[in-house]
């Protein structure tokens, strides 16, 4: 069996072999390509262009919180802005004579309800889950490529398209979306419709506006998510190299498997969701519209009796929503918790403690994330019976997720720690996950998340989780991999300053929060409270400006990363042989870059995926396709 | 093993498969078999739902058990019938009698999910808070 | 570069990639499915139940279709079973007549019955004023024990709100049919409705743009006469609300008359409820007494049809994926029957993995079916 396996590792080799023969065109081989890394890398690249547009948004926002909606913005932000963004989102304001724009509380539901959106579907699935997944985890394996390469393009082109409605939805009338990024109906159903909320007869405006198109991409979004998930589980079950058991799979490897699984089980009913709330915008049904529901617009226009036959239930729509969302929050951390373990197990030089803990953790961590979801619901008037179910699973949801995080630190325990900047970011990562997983406790509690639903500690707590987390991790995925990926270092330098600035900018920024949250402050207060201002105290209101000083600094700092990124491509320090941080796992047995196909000599697996420091060993790691002494080589591919 | 390798021996495919011919027919027939199960009972489906089986004593008391009452009967019995032959299709059409645990398991998985998407959906439904109005009304 | 495992199965895991892969789909799929019965779930224990109807669906039709897919189920394991006896001639048969069998099913689908829903109008009258409509509606009929009996759930109590009947297209009026279809003017409307070619000084452009299909789609729908009239400086406000009252009702005909067939009532089965239910020759219902969204039985008029056409689309789509997939094996092209000749295993693994969705498609019906028609 061994045999077969590494003539198929090897096939490339073949002198019979097929299309690596000739050379792909540039359209097949950076745009339309079948080629894992490349898809990996299109999916990455795409994915951080949307996380950097998605932070804009919030940046911008952050001016009217701190600055109350009426100053403009500065110098000639405004103008542009209005030029790219029109009247809906950006309104004229005159303060001590200076005339400007500024968004409008319109503008801030849509940059609210696309920040959010971006962030999670655009920006950190696409790249902690697809991206690296697609780069790095047929690599971890010893594959030659995903199980099916053409399915794994059309993940990544019904990805794309995905993109295309989203941001086109900003150039509609109307502008995009604004019910936030949970989509909640009746709202959802209402906004943006052509002619307000009584009619359906613009054929064509009940397609281009925001709302449809969110919901039009959502469902492109998911459909390459469900087909990519597919790919990620056969490739991990069906391609491992000889050798590579369950047990010797890099935790990465285990962490994009899992969290294949939440994609395939939890994506599909929001699909269903999405295809309803469709049927509602489009077709006028009321699967989310209840009996009687009056809208008034913009508070003037008298009581409109909306065109929907009723009978339909909003909480469904929550229900289904949180079915998915739930379940994707672990979506957004698990890969990001891969990444973390990969690179501190390098660059500690010693094996990650409780590997297999942290395995079994992962197993009851997807399990129970898809019995939690109504935590997010304690505020529709849910009954004692089911909101005891759902808090007892949420504190249950805890116990996984520190054994996570309580292996990472042991780890750390006694290593000789390499701090280059990949090892600085997932150092940072563990206090920061830390804070945003312990902040989310008292939140499983309905009593006291019925105070705080909704206000700044959420906002806290789980930005806490997935920005300080998830996107540190994406940070030093991308720097742990960037030599693999094309041959050269990131800057050291650049890397550091980026990284001291991001953490500091970063607490700056959400630190705060947790004291407004606790304060009562609301997180849809578009003029920073200043229209509730005698609820809440002022000190709390005033933290507003620190906050968004953090994010704009915070925003500087990407700007060094962006930098970096691309100026390393061609200027970087070139590394000195394949496997520059002497990293045990097989990624790092590929030539560099590795070319389609993947590996130059057949992967045979002998041992666990964290070998470093074994006594007795002359270096201090030994990769996984190290054979034992005395382990003959294996026998050449026979025809 | 690769689709090369596939090709070159597929002769030898064939002598495999005609080991197996024998028992060919006997799967035919079993197929044959199901479908005309699946047939029969979907006849019984219909049958069933023009009983009113709120008129039968036995079929009221042995309901009321656990909790079911009126037409409800008649969707219980229906769903039962329409599960009996859910498993028919997927037992023998989509060959799970003899499926390996690595289809198995994530099937598990997905019938509970489903399942618990479905129980939780309703028991979410009726547990309002006490004293308050139902939300949908 | 090849990738393993693609036709032949991995020794330790006893499978080959497409298998695997399609199963994981079909999980996705059932968590699809089970999204939308979940809804079909909550809309049908939240709506009202004097809204959720039954019996609104062709029974025999609907049998019919459920053998027709069932047999289709039979047929295309038999082709499978014939491509690994290596028959190809009776391979091509099989997946030929399940090819058609989905064809015969999708044909029946959008050609009589979704039709057939699009050609029916209902209203539901508001609970409140009820009584207005008492004739129409039968409620005293339906008293059965001292109680009203609704057919749904046998909830007690609930009276009979629902008026439906054939749309009857009639050729001197066609903006009869249109004025059944369309909701409740709210009189705030009629602005929108007297801007309509106000601007416009071309006589006949004006007069084509009262006629467009924009000023019935509206969700306005007056006559052009009513608009030119509305048009008219001064207005006269008695003729306003003349106009304002013939938009908000609807004139009902004795329907079974207008087919040129007399009104039957032995025809008019507890299971059909669709059967008019009316015996007058003109009846008017006032728009205000409806509820939103009457007009043709479409996913607008009430929950039970906006998840009927919604679960039967997409299963209809999947009937549709399934078939294109096996005119593709089945036709004598390189990744279909011609594939028989250079590496039947493979072909057999084809038809194996669309037979599993196919089989899928079908299981799914099976819940349909009861769900929607039957119970």
């Amino acid at each position: 069996m061994a045999h077969d396996h590494a003539h198929d590792a090897h096939g490339h080799h073949d002198d019979h072999g097929h299309d690596d023969h000739h050379e792909l065109g540039f359209w097949r081989k950076w745009v339309f390509s079948t080629d894992h890394k490349v898809i990996g890398m299109q999916y990455t690249v795409t994915g951080l262009a949307f996380l950097f547009f998605g932070f804009c948004l919030m940046m911008l926002m952050r001016w009217t919180i701190a600055q109350g909606g009426a100053t403009p913005l500065p110098g000639t932000l405004g103008s542009l802005m209005h030029t790219i963004f029109g009247d809906n989102v950006f309104v004229e304001v005159v303060k001590d004579g200076v005339k400007g724009y500024t968004l409008s509380s319109q503008g801030y539901n849509v940059f609210g309800a696309m920040h959010g959106t971006i962030m999670v579907f655009f920006g950190i699935v696409p790249i902690a889950m697809a991206g690296f997944g697609n780069f790095v985890m047929p690599l971890q394996i010893g594959a030659v490529d995903m199980a099916f390469p053409r399915l794994n393009m059309a993940s990544f082109w019904s990805f794309f398209i995905s993109c295309i409605f989203m941001v086109a939805s900003f150039f509609v009338p109307g502008s995009a979306a604004k019910s936030g990024w949970t989509n909640y109906p009746p709202l959802a159903g209402i906004a943006d419709l052509p002619g307000s909320v009584d009619a359906y007869g613009d054929l064509l405006g009940v397609w281009t506006n925001g709302g449809t198109l969110w919901l039009l991409g959502m469902v492109f979004n998911i459909t390459g998510s469900l087909l990519g998930s597919i790919n990620f589980i056969t490739t991990i079950v069906q391609l491992r190299a000889p050798g590579m058991t369950w047990g010797r799979l890099p935790f990465f490897c285990w962490a994009q498997f899992i969290t294949a699984y939440l994609l395939l089980l939890a994506f599909p009913p929001l699909e269903s969701a999405a295809v309803m709330n469709l049927f509602d915008r489009v077709f006028g049904s009321s699967f989310f519209q209840p009996t009687g529901l009056v809208v008034t617009q913009g508070g003037t226009a008298a009581g409109l009796v909306p065109q929907y036959s009723g009978g339909g239930s909003p909480i469904l729509w929550q229900h289904l929503f949180w079915f998915l969302a739930h379940p994707e929050v672990y979506v957004l951390i698990l890969p990001g918790i891969g990444m973390i373990t990969e690179i501190i197990a390098c660059n500690t030089r010693k094996p990650i403690w409780g590997y297999k803990a942290m395995v079994g953790a992962l197993f009851v961590l997807a399990f129970l994330s898809f019995i939690v979801w109504a935590h997010h619901m304690y505020m529709t008037g849910m009954g004692p019976k089911v909101s005891a179910f759902f808090q007892t699973t949420t504190i249950m949801i805890s116990v996984p997720s520190v054994i996570l995080l309580t292996a990472l630190l042991l780890s750390l325990w006694g290593g000789s720690i390499r701090f280059n900047t990949p090892m600085l970011f997932a150092t940072a990562f563990l206090p920061m996950f830390g804070i945003g997983g312990l902040t989310g406790i008292p939140l499983a509690f309905n009593a006291i998340d019925l105070f705080m639903h909704d206000t700044y500690y959420v906002i806290a707590h789980f930005h806490y989780v997935v920005a300080p987390g998830t996107i540190f991790a994406i940070f030093a995925g991308c720097y742990h991999w960037y030599p693999k990926a094309t041959g050269r270092f990131m800057s050291e330098f650049l890397g550091k300053v980026h990284f001291w600035g991001s953490l500091v900018s970063i607490n700056v920024l959400f630190f705060p929060m947790f004291l407004q949250g606790m304060a009562g402050v609301h997180r849809r207060w578009w003029d920073g409270g200043l229209t509730y201002a005698n609820t809440v105290p002022q000190q709390y209101l005033d933290m507003n400006h620190t906050v968004s000083y953090g994010a704009w600094a915070l925003g500087l700092f990407q700007l060094v990363f962006i930098f970096n990124f691309f100026y390393s491509i061609f200027r970087g320090k070139k590394i000195p042989n394949d496997n520059p941080w002497n990293a045990t796992t097989v990624e790092w047995d590929t030539p560099t870059p590795p070319p389609h196909g993947n590996f130059i000599k057949p992967i045979v697996v002998y041992r666990a995926a964290y070998e470093y420091s074994v006594p007795g060993a002359e270096k201090d790691f030994t990769p996984q396709t190290e054979p034992p002494a005395g382990t003959p080589p294996p026998p050449p591919p026979a025809h | 093993m690769s689709d090369h390798s596939a090709t070159v021996d597929h002769k030898a495919d064939d002598h495999g498969h005609a080991a197996a011919h024998g028992s060919m027919f006997d799967h035919v027939k079993v197929y044959l078999i199901i479908g005309a199960l699946l047939f029969i009972f979907t006849a019984i489906t219909v049958a069933l739902s023009y009983i009113d089986f709120d008129k039968i004593g036995l079929f009221i008391w042995a309901f009321d058990k656990i909790g079911v009452h009126g037409f409800a009967i008649n969707i219980v019995i229906g769903m039962i019938v329409a599960t009996f032959k859910v498993c028919l299709v997927g037992a023998w059409f989509m060959h799970l009698k003899q499926e390996t645990k690595e289809i198995w398991r994530p099937l598990l998985f997905t019938f509970f999910f489903v399942t618990a998407l479905f129980l939780l959906f309703v028991f979410a439904y009726s547990d309002p808070i006490p004293g308050s109005v139902h939300w949908h009304h | 570069m090849e990738i393993p495992y693609t036709v032949r199965p991995r020794p330790d895991t006893g499978l080959a990639n497409p298998k695997l892969g399609i199963w994981l789909f079909l999980a996705s799929e059932v968590m699809l499915f089970g999204g939308l019965f979940a809804g079909y779930i909550f809309m049908r224990l939240g709506s009202d139940p004097w809204m959720w109807p039954k019996g609104w669906l062709n029974v025999p039709v609907g049998t019919f279709n459920t053998f027709v897919l069932i047999a289709s189920s039979v047929t295309v394991i038999l082709a499978w079973e014939s491509l690994k006896m290596r028959n190809l001639k009776m391979y091509k048969i099989w997946l030929f007549i399940t090819f058609m069998c989905g064809l015969l099913f999708l044909g029946i689908k959008l050609s009589f019955e979704w039709p057939a829903k699009f050609g029916h109008f209902g209203a539901y009258i508001q609970k409140e004023v009820a009584h207005k409509y008492e004739p129409a509606l039968g409620n005293e009929d339906r008293v059965e024990d001292g109680k009203v009996f609704d057919g749904h759930l046998k909830r007690k109590g609930y009276p009979r709100l629902f008026i439906g009947g054939h749309l009857t297209e009639k050729k001197d009026d066609p903006y009869a049919l249109d004025a059944s279809s369309v909701p409740f003017v709210p009189e705030a409307n009629l602005d929108a409705v007297l801007a309509l070619g106000k601007d416009e000084k071309d006589p006949a452009k004006k007069a084509k743009l009262l006629h467009t299909r924009e000023v019935t789609l509206k969700g306005i729908v007056v006559r052009p006469a009513d608009i030119a009239e509305l048009n008219k400086e001064p207005l006269d406000p008695a003729k306003k609300k003349e106009i304002l009252q013939r938009m908000n009702t609807i004139h009902f005909h004795k329907l079974d008359e207008a087919n040129g067939r007399p009104y039957d009532p032995a025809n008019d089965r507890p299971k059909f409820e669709l059967r008019p239910q009316f015996v007058d020759s003109h009846l008017v219902l006032d728009k205000r007494d409806l509820i939103a969204g009457h007009g043709p039985l479409v996913p607008k008029l009430n929950t039970y049809l906006a998840t009927y056409f919604m679960i039967t689309g997409l299963h209809g789509a999947h009937v549709l994926a399934g078939c294109i997939c096996f005119i593709y094996f089945w036709l004598p092209i390189k990744g279909g029957a011609k594939l028989f000749h250079t590496n039947p295993e493979q072909l057999c693994n084809r038809i194996e993995v669309s037979g599993l969705f196919w089989h899928l498609v079908d299981l799914i019906w099976i819940f349909v079916f009861p769900i929607f028609y039957l119970l």
